[in-house]
């Protein structure tokens, strides 16, 4: 019961996060229309934007640990990890240096990684999808 | 309808990598590298067109819709279309410079509380 509590909080937390982003799609989609290529620049800025106003009140510092990745996965936790890196970094050694360093560390690190692999894929896919 | 279906998938989604961080010791960095490229590979075969479809925004907006917009992207560079993987650098700039100024600013507003107790310790010691 007691492991069953935090997946219950992050598919909840998760979910609400899906459903923001699914109003701030509507919002964008009239606006945009239905196939511009920048669809996904603003929706996933303006998820960036609900990360950065929840980092700074203090919200995603509150959910953090009690939703897990339900905070992580949604794009608002990528802006939020990036600045949660910074802040304890910067604190830690007293220099905001370190913390930039320590920010773009994770952004590299992760991306940097898990683009790579994608490009691997892509690559095969593509030239596997071009034989066939 | 659309807004329950991107609920259950995106809360879905998040259950399955929180059960994963916690029966396994990978951490949360390693286990987003490997939801990009479980992504890049669902995309791949076709898997991540039927969750977007479905789930939208609640398959988008997470960080395993990110890798399809990559491999989509990189696709199309392939293909002789480079503006969308222009696009989605900039979305990661963007997001990046968000979360380093939120930092930045979160900081200085707590300059005082957060620093003082480092500093007495320092003092005793």
């Amino acid at each position: 019961m007691k492991a069953l509590k935090p997946i219950a909080m992050a598919f909840l937390v998760g979910g609400i996060f899906a459903v923001i982003g699914q109003a701030i799609t509507m919002f964008w989609l009239p606006i945009l229309g239905g196939d511009s290529p920048f669809m996904g620049f603003a929706v996933l800025v303006s998820m960036g934007v609900i990360g950065v106003v929840m980092f700074l009140t203090g919200l995603h510092q509150k959910l953090a640990p009690i939703a897990g990745f339900g905070t992580i996965l949604p794009f608002n936790g990528f802006c939020a990890a990036i600045s949660d890196a910074y802040v304890s970094a910067a604190n830690e050694t007293e220099k905001s240096a370190a913390g930039v360093k320590a920010a773009l560390g994770l952004v590299g690190y992760v991306l940097g990684w898990g683009c790579l692999f994608i490009l691997v894929i892509a690559v095969v896919s593509f030239f596997v999808g071009g034989l066939i | 309808m659309m807004y329950l279906q991107a609920f259950l998938v995106g809360g879905l989604l998040c259950a399955i990598f929180q059960i994963a961080l916690m029966y396994t010791k990978l951490g949360v960095p390693k286990l987003l590298i490997i939801g990009l490229a479980l992504g890049g590979l669902a995309t791949a075969f076709g898997l991540c067109d039927y969750l977007a479809e479905y789930g939208g925004a609640g398959f988008t907006v997470m960080v395993v819709g990110a890798a399809q917009a990559i491999f989509n992207s990189l696709m199309a560079l392939f293909a002789g279309t480079p503006l969308p993987i222009c696009i989605v650098i900039a979305i990661f700039a963007v997001l990046t410079l968000f979360g380093l100024f939120a930092g930045i600013i979160y900081r200085a507003m707590h300059k005082s509380s957060a620093s003082t107790p480092t500093n007495a310790e320092a003092d005793i010691r």
